[in-house]
């Protein structure tokens, strides 16, 4: 393929074990995009499903679609594969659970080619929840989850909490974290994970801190929008409140290891702060303090784990 | 270009120094580092906007050095009026921001004017703000240096997050795009509490310029703070006494307060009453305040009275 022919975007679509009715329904959207087929590429990563997608899942209907199989577990392994095998100069990363608008595609490439300080993006995603989710979960706790109703554009060039954008449908400019993916970075997210069995979504934060780093912007626009299927199994309070803890710990980590190890320490007025919320909040209250205080052991024990490691 | 030709050339940046009986050394300063810019001053406008000050200015001091120079006269004190003031009669499409105790950098407006064109998605921007004492100012000030409007920007951030956080953009030296201020002079009017910020004779209210950026962040446009723009702030030694400090930081904390309760922002709780809980918030509160050092306490006090003072304010308003 001569250089003229590259596609301008790379979608990545990383998946183990996908529930297939959704995967379905990620593949129709993307067949239904907008953005001409010659205009981007397909990559569905397996990420070592106990079967194959290559044998069940057809890509026929793309002319640039691939199957990758990246063997090594994980949600890092993974991202870092497609980076290395993508020929699009920006990738999209779309989840097995990520329902894209038509336009989508289309979108991202009108928003990256008119604004090349632009260098990792997110959209507005809105939730599809197979059951009702409890009560006090609906409004500000489902960011959580990768569900965010955007009403204006949200940028900044340094790291602002409000302008960070999310990995579900996360738009990037490859030479960016071509460098992640080349280092074998997932050395460290191995090892958290086999101490801890979580799943870090540290590779989204650590696209948009190397965009930072960069030079570019990062942000979020409603101009990008998809539907985020949420099954049944994601809506108990046992997933939701470990989702929080593991959110909050790989953060924390994340951070320690950027910073020397700075905030991987609770200081004893915040330790003592979290303790009376567990004696006088509300129920929720009372439960988030507590997944509060094991994020901040299971942040310092996977921290100390990596010093080990060096 | 003949003489005739340069007036005719549209000024590309506005200054408006607003200025309330200053102190005649202070303005004498401001007004020679506007004379040694060196953006060419047929580029440039500069309004003296006198706020109500008493002998007035106009007479007193002597612009013949800027063929472009106006004096502009409001009747009643006010820096929010006397901006306003200075934005219905600018002319350019940039307006700068100058007090009477700013003594911009020499490249202060061709840089602010070299940002404008490599940054159009900003509205509103600024720089670092240095502080020049008259006499050297005890140690415990180090910490409240931003309270005096003052702090270096080791990096360029911007961002058009509407949130009262990083990066900061006061009103010293703010540049500010003319539909944003004309936005904001249009909306401000409106909010009794928003129209009460900013400093009023010996009133020591501010976060107007928070105001502004507030405009240009929900008009879409960012905010940005950078280190090639730098002016210094003159502080005379009155405001280097621990009273003075304290005022500054209870009208800071009340004037915030107001800002975001006009903006629908979330404002500080209530203080807590009868529950177990507030009762030992109080307590610990209590022994924490034993424990604190002279300036510390001065701190918690101020910041106590800012609140309480923003209450009583705003619940005087919104009472019919």
């Amino acid at each position: 393929m001569n250089h003229s022919d590259a596609p301008s975007l790379t979608v990545a679509l990383c998946t183990r074990n996908p529930r297939r009715d959704y995967l379905d329904r990620v593949l129709s959207g993307l067949r239904e995009q907008t953005l001409p087929f010659a205009r981007w590429e397909l990559l569905l990563v397996d990420n070592a499903s106990s079967v194959p997608l290559r044998e069940s899942v057809d890509l026929g209907w793309h002319p640039r679609a691939r199957h990758v199989l990246e063997a090594c577990v994980g949600f890092c392994p993974a991202k870092h594969r497609a980076i290395r095998e993508a020929a699009g100069a920006i990738m999209v990363y779309v989840d097995d659970d990520n329902v894209l608008d038509p336009d989508y595609l289309q979108a991202a490439l009108a928003l990256f080619e008119a604004n090349p300080r632009y260098g990792c993006v997110s959209g507005t995603q809105r939730p599809e929840y197979e059951i009702q989710p409890p009560a006090w979960f609906r409004g500000e706790y489902e960011s959580w989850i990768a569900v965010r109703h955007l009403t204006r554009d949200l940028f900044s060039n340094f790291w602002h909490p409000l302008s960070e954008p999310c990995g579900a449908g996360m738009v990037v400019r490859r030479e960016i974290v071509l460098p992640i993916a080349l280092r074998s970075e997932a050395m460290d997210q191995a090892c958290f994970e086999k101490n801890f069995g979580v799943r870090p979504p540290t590779e989204d934060v650590e696209f948009s801190h190397a965009a930072l780093d960069a030079g570019f912007f990062v942000g979020q626009t409603p101009s990008l929008r998809l539907t985020h299927l949420i099954g049944a199994s994601r809506l108990n309070e046992r997933y939701l409140f470990g989702l929080y803890r593991n959110n909050i710990a790989t953060g924390r980590w994340l951070s320690a290891r950027r910073a020397k190890g700075s905030s991987v320490s609770m200081s004893p007025r915040e330790a003592f702060r979290e303790v009376l919320k567990l004696l006088f909040k509300d129920r929720i209250g009372r439960r988030l303090a507590w997944e509060r205080l094991m994020a901040f052991l299971i942040a310092r024990h996977a921290y100390r784990v990596w010093l080990r490691t060096l | 270009m003949t003489s005739e030709h340069r007036d005719q050339t549209p000024a590309r940046l506005s200054v408006i120094l607003c200025s309330h009986n200053p102190r005649r050394d202070y303005l004498d300063r401001v007004l020679e580092g506007l004379r040694h810019q060196t953006l060419p001053v047929a580029s440039w406008e500069l309004l003296l906007v006198d706020s109500a000050s008493v002998p007035p200015l106009v007479g007193r001091v002597n612009l013949d050095w800027h063929p472009g120079h106006r004096f502009l006269r409001n009747g009643l004190p006010g820096l929010t009026l006397a901006r306003l003031e200075g934005i219905r009669e600018a002319a350019a499409d940039l307006l700068v921001f100058v007090d009477d105790d700013n003594v911009l950098s020499p490249d202060y407006l061709s840089t602010a004017l070299r940002i404008g064109s490599t940054h159009p998605f900003l509205g509103v921007w600024g720089g670092s703000v240095i502080p020049v004492y008259e006499t050297p100012p005890p140690s415990w000030l180090n910490e409240f240096e931003h309270v005096l409007s003052c702090g270096i920007n080791t990096r360029d951030s911007w961002s058009n997050v509407p949130s009262l956080s990083d990066p900061w953009v006061i009103g010293a030296g703010m540049v500010i795009r003319k539909p944003v201020a004309l936005a904001w002079a249009a909306s401000v009017g409106s909010s009794p509490g928003r129209m009460s910020l900013g400093r009023r004779g010996n009133s020591l209210m501010g976060a107007e310029d928070l105001d502004i950026v507030l405009t240009a962040c929900e008009m879409g446009q960012g905010r940005g703070a950078f280190k090639d723009l730098t002016l210094d702030h003159l502080i005379p030694p009155v405001r280097c006494t621990e009273e003075y400090i304290e005022r500054l930081l209870r009208m800071n904390t009340a004037s915030m307060e107001i800002l975001k309760k006009a903006r629908g922002l979330p404002t500080a709780p209530p203080p807590g009453e009868g529950s177990l809980g507030s009762f030992l918030r109080n307590l610990l509160n209590g022994m924490r305040r034993l424990r604190m050092g002279r300036i510390a306490r001065m701190k918690d006090r101020a910041h106590r009275d800012g609140l309480a003072l923003a209450r009583g304010t705003m619940s005087s308003t919104t009472t019919p």
